[in-house]
Order: structure tokens, then C-alpha cells, then sequence
């Protein structure tokens, strides 16, 4: 996030895209709804119409997949109407032409006929969001996670440019982390290009910096990212895979090429608190871990902030802590590491990475820090690109429309398309072990549109089976006017019937983020 | 909003506030002792409970604190013998309905009680009809409630689920779940927040009913369900932990939370929880191991793939759900000790 | 100023606020964008208050021009009739009127729609905005007659005796749970909607349009008073104030039924206490039953003959006011409820001291009137029947 969650309140206008923020982010909502009551202006765009889509000033119900043309088009309309930041583009962007020919060919009406929304719905929005001076963006997976993720963020990052939203309190571009920590899961360089703290591993000044760090030198091969792996372990390439914490085998998309991948790979370690599919089915060895209750340590939340982890209750038997798994296998390795303490390591993390150098454990006792923090006295950053945009300028893109990898066709007529829900988390495997919660939602639905579902024969609390190119799953079919006809909607939570059979192998070109938002299916009914 | 400032009188001394401070608050930076129940401080305020009465020149009856508004000029005080005498008879008047939570958690009443000295009052109202509920998450001892609207108020300002309502009038008014049906079927989602918000204890967690919170320990850390990164307090009593509660004014969070955040930590003592390494054996299942055995399996297979078909033949997949600093060594594994830059974790966002 | 020609009038719901006061304030307001308020109440629920039933049976036409007075003058564009739900002939006498009015070019066409108000059981608190936020009504064409615009609508009132209230009648209408609102804002300055609200009972604009209309010279010299209980002919009837309750009782009401000698009687709707026979030579006035410890209120006269005794009068009183609390202050809520148990017997009467006590915090905690006045029920009890309340 560009912002503090805690600014959201003081927001005036919220455009909220591709977020069911009440239920994914329930208590960041909650500043939004402060915000909202306080009488900022809230514009949705969701294919569904969430809680926040229900108390919006504007709802832009879209077609999921055609973020692109509907941003595009409220950036037609405030250049039309001159409500760019003039100054702000001049002086602080560049790129702009490509910008604007490329939003030039989106006026409302041919995005309201692509998206599925009123042409004046589209004006409205432009126009709250580029006059209100505290504008915000709010983004999750709903725009990330679809063949055009990329470019659907840049979309949104030119919308900020070109009204000037950026770098101020509560005007921002925000994309909120749908898991705890995943923004320090990259910070901390869990990817294949970048060194943690985000230095490219392909420099070679980056490299001989951690290389003299670590004492030994590093590769300058650029490394797989999770997709690549999975189509390296089809083609007999990657041969041994280390999988922490995660069961590729539920969230991975197109379920049955990864099973096939996992067939013919060697060596399998998986390391976690519960027994998961992939471990069950393919771990040579797997090594039991601590929950966050049974360690210390730090998390990084979506606005950037470093807070402390500690260790509340033992570890159950001899379950031990990730860091000491690994850095015992580490030394099995030959290497000889610092002693499992996270502050010692955390100590080397600061000292390797600028941004962070200012963020060591006795300040962050009480109350956590925001990255950038260079030095011990920075009192951290509540919100980025102060002034100017961090990159020096700020660099428009032009846009086009990506459609989905895959899009409803005779045979498989609707347009699936997935999220989370308020009460269960990813896998489930952690809420599903909560009777409560389980008494709430217990098993796997699917949402219908009335008039879909009237078509279809289908009634509300019928078993259903949703059927892909590429596999089917059972649901109770939900019959709502959240949807649109033609969309239907499911959780991606549950086990028994793991959304990802059906996905595709859509990525988006640049990152590799699966597009399990856009799915075609068909429902077949169970009988009565 | 204006950020002038105003003069006016507290207790003889002249005040210098901020326009739009309550009197309550107004008050607190004083120092002056002022009762409250209704309030807080993350609701607007209600003026109900009438704890907080203070004297106003020129009102014709005391004001209520947390309700009014400092203006220019206005000569307050806020703890005269018959106010301290009016608020100990509205908080006997209390007592008189108000009988002790089961919950286990921190009840106001008590500090009340202390405060103004009270006995026994001078009349007891029945008892009301107990709440039966399903869910598994929110009790609600409905003879502890003292109609402060705290909970409903949250439900309303902070949720804005108006899930909970306050029902009724005169001897019948109740704070209930929507028309008194279960929590699981109204519009409640579960989020908990009216039992922080409620002072009595009457609104409790059931998993951890009956265990007095104040016996417990306390370890301040953060939730690990979404990426807001709430700051929570785990509740643990003889080595398990029993409850979340999270402080107001501390974290993104504030003191809310989400179901998940407050109820979903069953998991964490859960049976199925691994507790000693496996190993696959040569019969294709999975068996009990010593981490030794584990360890040098691990290293045995990783060199082994590495020496056959190089570095970049492993993978490393790292968990958006670990600290920094397990995520940070684990790359460091990839790429340090086995010499790859496979290293990726599940979500790109 | 025509306002000024109501100069001696006060308002007869009860509290009896200078009326030109009242119009004046609200004509002094700056008119903003949703425009002022006119807000008649008719929630009449004071026990033994009958009259603005029986004015709205009678002259319903009086009473809605007065409103039309009353919002030519303070600069209103909406007015609503908030009608106690069990008045449904009234409703029906109304809505002819307001069609009578329609025609005659007094009122804007489309006036005359109905809706309901809130009551118990209800959320306490609800997104406002019921039924229309002002912003959203169309525009209100003018009148033929008077070339004003003015919407006269009514609401069906929510039951309960607190709707009465002013600020808990707004609550009712915006559609929430009828809990009086902490004054101030005045209604006059903030009221439905959070529009300047001119609000006035039944009763209140009949005599404003009498006044204004000329047919009477001397504002408040007359009330109208309900008598009932034990008389013989039970009605409403127009006196004038400072009338003694014996004369009303003889002369109106036709005395006594069975010639009974009288137990007890109260001035002023239930809310004025018990007064014993010997006070029956006061003046109905508010002098002079100040006097004797109370108040005028609605000029509601309830006669008790014997054998009837003041307690069990004054306990049903402190009955229905327990029940008909809100619930919002703990004060009324739960101070009522004792009182009531007290002087019924259902619980012993506690030390004095005590007694003294929750009366006090009863009168300067509550919120509202209900709460605060409740225990001058008890403390007449005590100065005039106090063997019956030890
Ligand atoms: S349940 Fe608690 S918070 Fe709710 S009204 Fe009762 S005492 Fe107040
Ligand atoms: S705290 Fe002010 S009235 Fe309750």
C-alpha cells in the first residue's frame, strides 16, 4: 500500500476495485466504513454486488476480466473534461502520450458495452474520483489475479498520475495483501529476480554485496517462478522441490497438470503445522513446524509495517520453528549459519537492506514500523511517493484490453469467477478446524444469478456439479441478485471441492499470477 | 474541521481545548475522575447510562460528559457532592438489575461498585429470560447487561451489520440479536467486536467461557489471516491458548477484530497438528522419524538431485505465512547453500 | 409582526412554552436547502388527555390552517400531522380535509400522503432516511390560493407513549427506535431531518388560527379542557383558564357521578399528580396550581370518586410511566420501575434517604421529560397523602 490503513477513514472518495474488502480485509473495511459514514463518496467496481457495492455512491457491476476498458474509459473521461492534474503530469510523469492514445480509443460508451455498465455510471465515477482531492485506490487479487494483472495495476497507477492522487495522506494506490505476509515474503526476496530488499540479482553489484555478506558467491541465473517450476517439473527439469508452508496441489490452478508434475518429480520436502495434499501425496520427508503462536519474529502487513511475532505457547511434541529447520538442514549442507535467533537474523536482514536499516527489534517493541525507515531514527513512512514519485517521475503506460484466457463460449457458457469469504482462509486448513465457523459456511457454493438459475432449473440449495474444460467440482447452487446473469461466483476455500480443478492455465504474461478469476463452465444438476 | 481553539472553565481554572472536544474529554486531559459506562471511545457518543453527569452554569440539570460539547465560556464542574451523589444513586440503580457475568471476562460494575461504596440495593429486579444460542462464538449472559448500548452502538457505527438491537421498553427492554434469533441468522458476522465493546462481561467468548480473563497471560503479537496485520493479545492459561483479545488504540486494528482474528485459533492446539518429522518409507507411506533421520534425508535427497541435474533443478517455495526472518532464510538456503534463485512464493500479491 | 399577535398564547401539549417564542425562533432560522419543517403532533397519549381527538373529529380544518399559517409565516414548504395510530377516524376526517384544502388552493397538490413511524420494538439505531431525506422529494408546486408551496403529509405514529415527546416523535418519523434526542439542538434549530422543525400540538394551532384569523382577541385566556373519571358528563370543553376544577366538574361536567364524594383528581394529565379533594377550589391556572405543587400540563382533569384511593391512582401512574419508559436513561428506565414496585407494594418501601435519593437522581439525570416530572407523582404523594407512601 501506498497509504496507512489508518488514513482510509480520512479518505473523501474510495474507489474500491476488484476488492470485497468486508470480507477479505474485514477490519482495513472497517476504515472504509468509518470513511462512509463520515460522508466520503464510494465507488465499487466488482462483478458482484458485495457490501460495499451495496452502500456505494456508484456500483460499476463489470464483467469480470474487463477491469482494462473500464478504467480506461473514467481516464477518457477526465482528460475529455480536463480534469487531469496538468501541473502534476507535466512536471512528475512521463510517457503520457502513450497514455492518452491508448485511453483516447475508450470513450464510456464503447467500455459500457465491452464491461457491461452504464456509460454515465462510468462518467460519474471519473468525475468523484479526479475532483475529490482525497481520492484513494483499493485493489486486490480481483485485479491481479487475471491473464492481464500487470496491466490492469498499471491502469490504475495511471489513473492516480494523471489526477496527481499519489503521495499524500490517504491519496494513494492501494493493493492490500490478501495474505499476512506476503508483502515480507518479497521483501525478504522470496523471488526469483530480485535479492531481498528488491535488488535485482541480475547486478552484480546487488549479487557481491550479499555474496561477501554470505560468503559464497551467488548465481546470476534469474531463477523460476512458481509457474515456471510447475511446467519445469512436467518437462523432467526440476527434479526436487522445497515446498514451506503451502499446498501447491489446492491452490495452483489446473489442478491436473500440476498432479502430473508432481509424478515425476524426485524429491519432495514439505514443512508445516498440518499434513496437506501435497505432503500426503508427495513429500519424501516433511517436517513438522511451529504456528505463529509458537515463535517469535516479524510480520509485514500490507502498509509496510514491521511488527513483532511472539512466542505464546510451546510448539506441540517435537514440532520446532522454521528458521531452526532450515538452518539445521543448512548446516547438514555444510553451511555454518548464525544460531537459530530471530533477532540475530533479522539483524542481518537490516543490515543488508537499506530500506529497512532503521527497523531492528527494540524500537518495534510497542508499536511496529513502516518501511522505508533508513536509519535508527526514522520514524518510518506512513505513505509513499511524498512530493514526487518515488522513481523520480512517474511512468504512464498505454493500456489495452487483454480478454481472458479464457472466455464463455456454447459449451461451457458461464463465467466463473472466484474469491474469499469473510469466514475462511485460503486452504481452510487452519478455519476449517473451527466448528464455529464451520456452522456459519461449512461446504462449497456456488452464486447464481437469478435468471441464470431459473434457466438453468436450478433452485436455491440444489447440489450442483460445475463443470471446466478441465475438471468438475460439487456445490450447493446459491441463487442471489449479488450477480449478473451469465457470472457465477464461488469460494476458493474448500478442499472437498477445490475451486483450482477448474481453472485454467492463464497467467499473466509478465509475473506469471494465475488468472483464477475468469473461468468458463457449465453446471450440471445432481438429480433433485 | 476547525481546529480553533476555545477557552472555557473546569472546576475553577480556565481550559484552553480544541472546538468539537467533548467535555468528557476535556475532562480525562484534566485528570478529573469522570464515571462512565455507555462510552467509548471508539463510538459515538450516546448519553445514555448517565454516569458521566457534570454541572453546567445555565443548564437546568446536569449535562452528560461524554454528550456535550465544550463551548466558549462554559463554566463546568465535574465532581461536586451531589453529583457524585446523583451518580452513585444511577449506579446503584444498576445494581439493582445487574447480577454478575459467568463469562470470565472483566466487568466495569466492579469498579463502580467500589467507587461509590455500594451495598446492597435497595430493591433487585427479577431476573430475565436467558439466551440460548447456537453459535459456537458469542454468549450473552443477559442478566449482566445494563442496557448501555455499547454493543449495539458497535454493531451499528463500527460494523454497520445492525445485527444486535435494543429491544423493547420500560421493564422489557433487552439488547438481543435481531428479533432474538440466533446469532448464525441475522445479518452478524461474527466479528466478536460487541464483546469487547461490552463493559460488564455480560458478552463473552464461549470457547472461553468461565475462564477469568484477568488469570490468564497475555502475549502481545500479531494475527496471521489477512494481510492488515492486526496487533492481538493471546489469552493463554496452563500452556494452551483459551482466547484473543485485541487493545484499543494499538495496531492498524484499534482494538477490532475479524471472527477469524478472535475465534479461529483452535487450530493451534488442533489434534492433527504434526508433531514429529515423517519420512516416507519404502512401502510409499509416510512413517514417524527422528528429526535426525528427517534432517539427513533431507540433505541426502537435495544433494543428490543437485549433483545429478545441478542447482537449478530445485525449487523453493516459501510461505507468505512465515515471519520475515524463516522466509529470509529460506531463500538464503536457495540461494546460498544450493546455489539456485528458485525461490518463489504462492501469491504474487 | 403577525407572530406577535400570539403573544399570551402557550403551547398546550403539556409544557407550555410561549408560542410566539417558538414561531418566532423558527422564523429567524436561515431556510436551508430541504426548506423548514412543520410538524403538528397528535400523538396524544397523556392519560386523561382527550381533546386533540376530539378537535380533530370536529374542526380538523381549523387545525391544518393554522398550520398553513403557521408555515406561511415561519417560511416552511413541508408539514406532517404525526397521528396517534389509534385514531383512525380522525385520520379519516384529516384526510378529507386536506383534500378540502387541496382544492381550496391552501395546500400543494400531493399533500395528504401517508406513512408510518416508527415505535417499539425497534433498532435503537438505524441508517437515517426514512422514508425520503428531504433532498430527494420533488418539488413542491405552489398552492392555487395562497401561491406558497406547501406539502402536508401525515404519519402514522409508532404506539407509544414517548413518541409524544418532541425529539423522540422525530426519531419515530425518521424511522428509528422513538428515543428522545439530548437538547440542545432545539427542533426549532435542528429538527426532522435536521431542518429547522416548528412543532406544535393539536390543540396549539387551533387556537393559533382562531387568534389569527381574529376571531379571538385575547390569546390563552381559554383552554380546552378534558374532564374525566367519575363525572357525569365526561367531555371537552372549552373554559377559561383559572376555572376551578369544582366549577368545571359542576358546571361542565355535570358533577359527580352518583353525587360520590371525590376520592381524589388530577389537574393535568396523568403526568401532574394526585391532588386531594380539599385542592378541588384551585385555580386552573398555572399560578395557581403551582400553588398547590404542579402544573397545568394538558388540562387533562381526571376525577377519582370514592371509594378509590389516591394510591392506587398514583400507582397505576408510576405503572405507566415504568413501562412507557424508553429505556434509553437509566434514570427513567430503571428509577420508574422501582417507584412503581414501591407504591404498588411490590417491594418495600427503602429508608427515606434512599426514597430522596432516586427521586433526585430521577430529576436531574434523566433525558427527557418523562423521566424528570415522573417524580412529582411521588413527591405529591408525599405532601399530600404521605401515610400512603412511607
Ligand atoms: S450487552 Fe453489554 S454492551 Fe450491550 S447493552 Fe448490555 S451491558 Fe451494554
Ligand atoms: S458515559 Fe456519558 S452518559 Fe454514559
Amino acid at each position: 500500500m501506498t497509504n496507512s490503513i489508518a488514513e482510509i477513514e480520512d479518505a473523501d472518495c474510495l474507489f474500491v476495485i476488484g476488492s470485497n474488502t468486508t470480507e477479505a480485509h474485514p477490519v482495513l473495511a472497517l476504515r472504509m466504513k468509518k470513511a462512509m459514514r463520515r460522508g466520503a463518496k464510494l465507488i465499487v467496481a466488482d462483478p458482484r454486488r458485495t457490501w460495499l457495492a451495496q452502500h456505494a455512491d456508484i456500483h460499476l457491476q463489470l464483467k469480470p476480466g474487463t477491469d482494462i476498458p473500464l478504467v480506461n474509459a473514467m481516464a477518457h473521461v477526465i482528460l475529455d473534461e480536463g480534469l487531469q492534474a496538468q501541473d502534476y503530469i507535466n512536471n512528475l510523469t512521463e510517457n503520457y502520450d502513450a497514455f492518452a492514445q491508448a485511453v483516447a480509443e475508450w470513450p464510456p460508451e464503447r467500455a459500457a458495452e465491452v464491461c457491461g455498465v452504464n456509460a454515465d455510471d462510468i462518467r460519474d465515477a471519473a468525475r468523484a474520483y479526479a475532483t475529490t482531492d482525497r481520492s484513494g485506490i483499493y485493489y486486490t487479487l480481483g485485479i491481479t489475479e487475471h491473464v492481464c494483472g500487470v496491466d490492469n495495476v498499471r491502469t490504475l497507477s495511471n489513473l492516480a498520475l494523471a489526477t496527481g492522487h499519489l503521495g499524500r495522506e490517504a491519496v494513494g494506490v492501494n493493493p492490500l495483501r490478501g495474505q499476512n505476509n506476503v508483502q515480507g515474503c518479497n521483501d525478504m526476496g522470496n523471488n526469483p529476480l530480485y535479492l531481498p530488499g528488491y535488488q535485482l540479482v541480475g547486478e552484480d553489484e546487488n549479487r557481491a554485496r550479499f555474496e561477501q555478506a554470505w560468503g559464497t558467491p551467488l548465481s546470476a541465473v534469474p531463477g523460476l517462478r512458481l509457474d515456471q517450476m510447475m511446467d519445469r517439473m512436467h518437462t523432467g527439469e526440476l527434479r526436487a522441490f522445497y515446498v514451506m508452508g503451502e499446498d501447491p496441489l489446492v491452490s495452483e490452478p489446473n489442478l491436473a497438470h500440476v498432479e502430473e508434475g508432481f509424478e515425476k518429480v524426485d524429491f519432495v520436502v514439505c514443512q508445516d503445522i498440518f499434513l496437506n495434499e501435497t505432503s500426503r501425496r508427495y513429500a519424501d520427508v516433511v517436517l513438522p513446524a511451529t504456528c505463529f503462536a509458537e515463535k517469535d519474529g516479524t510480520f509485514t502487513n500490507s502498509e509496510r509495517r514491521v511488527q513483532r511475532v511472539r512466542k505464546a505457547v510451546d510448539a506441540p511434541g517435537n514440532a520446532r520453528p522454521d528458521l531452526e529447520i532450515i538452518i539445521e538442514v543448512a548446516k547438514r549442507l555444510g553451511a555454518e549459519w548464525a544460531p537459530a535467533e530471530p533477532q540475530v537474523i533479522w539483524d542481518e536482514v537490516a543490515d543488508l537492506m537499506p530500506k529497512f536499516y532503521g527497523i531492528r527489534y527494540d524500537r518495534i517493541e510497542e508499536t511496529g514500523l513502516q518501511w522505508p525507515c533508513p536509519d535508527r531514527d526514522h520514524p518510518g513512512s506512513k505513505f509513499l511517493h511524498e512530493g514526487a514519485p518515488i522513481r523520480g517521475k512517474g511512468l504512464f503506460y498505454g493500456v489495452d484490453h487483454v480478454p481472458p484466457w479464457e472466455e464463455p463460449d456454447e459449451e461451457y457458457p458461464f463465467l466463473l469467477t472466484t474469491g474469499r469469504t469473510l469466514y475462511h482462509y485460503n486452504a481452510a486448513t487452519q478455519t476449517a478446524r473451527s466448528a464455529g465457523l464451520v456452522d456459519k459456511q461449512g461446504s462449497n457454493f456456488i452464486e447464481i444469478a437469478p435468471a441464470d438459475a431459473r434457466d438453468l432449473g436450478v433452485l436455491d440449495g440444489a447440489a450442483v456439479q460445475v463443470e471446466s474444460r478441465r475438471g468438475k467440482v460439487d456445490a450447493l447452487a446459491v441463487v442471489t441478485d449479488r450477480l449478473s446473469p451469465g457470472v457465477m461466483w464461488m469460494p476458493m476455500h474448500f478442499a472437498a471441492a477445490r475451486a483450482n480443478v477448474l481453472t485454467g492455465d492463464g497467467r499473466d504474461s509478465e509475473v506469471g499470477t494465475p488468472e483464477y478469476k475468469v473461468t468458463a463452465v457449465r453446471l450440471a444438476t445432481h438429480g433433485h | 474541521m476547525s481546529h480553533d481553539k476555545i477557552t472555557f472553565n473546569l472546576d475553577g481554572e480556565a481550559l484552553e481545548v480544541v472546538a468539537g472536544t467533548t467535555l468528557l474529554d476535556a475532562c480525562r486531559s484534566k485528570g478529573a475522575q469522570v464515571p462512565t459506562l455507555c462510552h467509548e471511545d471508539r463510538l459515538e457518543p450516546f448519553g445514555g447510562c448517565r454516569m458521566c453527569l457534570v454541572e453546567l452554569d445555565g443548564a437546568p440539570r446536569p449535562v452528560p460528559a461524554c454528550k456535550t460539547n465544550v463551548a466558549s465560556g462554559m463554566v463546568v464542574r465535574s465532581g461536586s457532592d451531589s453529583l457524585e451523589r446523583v451518580r452513585g444513586t444511577i449506579a446503584e440503580m444498576f445494581m439493582a438489575e445487574h447480577r454478575p457475568a459467568t463469562g470470565g471476562r472483566p466487568n466495569a460494575m466492579d469498579k463502580v461498585a467500589k467507587r461509590f461504596n455500594l451495598g446492597a440495593p435497595p430493591i433487585q429486579f427479577p431476573e430475565r429470560a436467558q439466551y440460548h444460542d447456537r453459535n459456537r462464538f458469542i454468549g450473552f449472559d443477559t442478566d449482566a447487561c445494563i442496557l448501555c448500548n455499547r454493543c449495539v452502538r458497535y454493531c451499528d457505527e463500527v460494523m454497520q451489520v445492525t445485527a444486535l438491537e435494543h429491544s423493547g421498553q420500560g421493564p422489557n427492554a433487552i439488547v438481543q440479536p435481531t428479533d432474538g434469533l440466533s446469532f448464525l441468522d441475522t445479518s452478524c458476522e461474527l466479528c466478536g467486536g460487541c464483546i469487547s465493546s461490552c463493559p460488564t462481561g455480560a458478552l463473552y467468548e464461549k470457547q472461553s467461557q468461565g475462564v477469568e480473563e484477568s488469570s490468564c497471560d497475555t502475549t502481545r503479537t500479531v494475527c496471521t489471516f489477512c494481510g492488515v496485520g492486526c496487533v492481538i493479545d493471546l489469552n493463554t492459561k496452563d500452556g494452551k491458548v483459551v482466547k484473543v483479545t485485541a487493545e484499543q488504540g494499538v495496531g492498524p486494528n484499534d482494538g477490532h477484530l475479524c471472527t477469524k482474528g478472535r475465534f479461529a485459533w483452535q487450530f493451534i492446539h488442533h489434534d492433527d497438528r504434526l508433531s514429529e518429522p515423517l519420512v516416507r518409507g519404502e512401502d510409499g507411506e509416510l512413517h514417524a522419524a527422528t528429526w535426525e533421520e528427517a534432517y539427513a534425508r533431507v540433505a541426502e535427497g537435495l544433494t543428490k538431485v543437485k549433483q545429478e541435474h545441478g542447482a537449478d533443478s530445485i525449487g523453493f517455495l516459501a510461505s507468505s505465512r512465515c515471519t520475515n526472518e524463516d522466509v529470509y532464510v529460506l531463500q538464503k538456503l536457495a540461494r546460498s547453500v544450493i546455489g539456485t534463485n528458485n525461490v518463489h512464493s504462492c501469491a504474487a500479491t | 409582526m403577525d407572530i406577535q399577535r400570539l403573544e399570551g398564547l402557550r403551547g398546550c401539549g403539556g409544557a407550555g412554552f410561549p408560542v410566539h417564542i417558538k414561531w418566532q425562533a423558527v422564523a429567524n432560522e436561515a431556510t436551508p436547502e430541504g426548506g423548514k419543517v412543520i410538524v403538528c403532533n397528535a400523538d396524544e397519549g397523556e392519560p386523561g388527555t382527550l381533546k386533540d381527538g376530539w378537535l380533530l373529529n370536529e374542526q380538523p380544518r381549523r387545525v391544518l390552517l393554522g398550520m398553513q399559517r403557521a408555515a406561511a409565516m415561519v417560511g416552511a414548504v413541508r408539514a406532517y400531522v404525526y397521528l396517534r395510530p389509534e385514531y383512525t377516524e380522525q385520520l379519516r376526517f384529516l384526510q378529507v380535509a386536506i383534500n378540502d384544502l387541496i382544492e381550496d388552493g391552501f395546500l400543494s397538490p400531493g399533500s395528504g400522503a401517508m406513512w408510518n413511524g416508527a415505535g417499539f420494538p425497534g433498532r435503537s439505531v438505524q441508517r437515517p432516511g426514512h422514508p425520503l431525506p428531504p433532498q430527494e422529494m420533488p418539488n413542491i408546486a405552489p398552492a392555487a390560493a395562497t401561491g406558497l408551496p406547501l406539502r402536508l403529509d401525515i404519519v402514522l405514529g409508532g404506539g407509544a407513549y414517548i413518541c409524544g415527546e418532541e425529539t423522540a416523535l422525530l426519531e419515530s418519523m425518521e424511522g428509528r427506535r422513538p428515543q428522545p434526542r439530548h437538547k440542545p439542538p432545539y427542533p426549532t434549530q435542528s429538527g426532522l431531518w435536521g431542518l429547522p422543525t416548528l412543532m406544535n400540538n393539536v390543540e396549539t394551532f387551533w387556537w393559533a388560527e382562531r387568534i389569527l384569523s381574529g376571531e379571538i382577541e385575547t390569546p390563552g385566556s381559554h383552554r380546552l379542557y378534558s374532564l374525566s373519571g367519575d363525572v357525569e358528563r365526561p367531555g371537552v370543553y372549552e373554559a377559561p383558564v383559572g376555572i376551578t376544577a369544582r366549577d368545571l366538574i359542576d358546571h361542565f361536567g355535570g358533577g359527580v357521578v352518583n353525587r360520590e364524594q371525590i376520592s381524589c383528581w388530577i389537574p393535568g394529565g396523568a403526568a401532574s399528580g394526585v391532588l386531594p379533594a380539599s385542592c378541588l377550589d384551585t385555580p386552573l391556572s398555572p399560578e395557581g396550581l403551582k400553588e398547590v405543587g404542579t402544573s397545568l400540563g394538558t388540562a387533562g382533569v381526571v376525577v377519582y370518586a370514592k371509594p378509590t384511593q389516591p394510591v392506587e391512582v398514583a400507582a397505576e401512574i408510576m405503572k405507566f410511566f415504568a413501562d412507557e419508559s424508553c429505556s434509553q436513561c437509566t434514570p427513567c428506565r430503571l428509577g420508574n420501575r422501582a417507584f412503581s414496585d414501591w407504591i404498588s407494594g411490590v417491594h418495600e418501601w427503602p429508608e427515606p434517604e434512599v426514597t430522596e435519593r432516586w427521586l433526585e437522581a430521577m430529576e436531574l439525570g434523566s433525558i427527557c421529560g418523562l423521566g424528570f416530572t415522573a417524580p412529582l407523582v411521588v413527591r405529591q404523594m408525599q405532601r399530600w397523602f404521605s401515610e400512603a407512601v412511607v
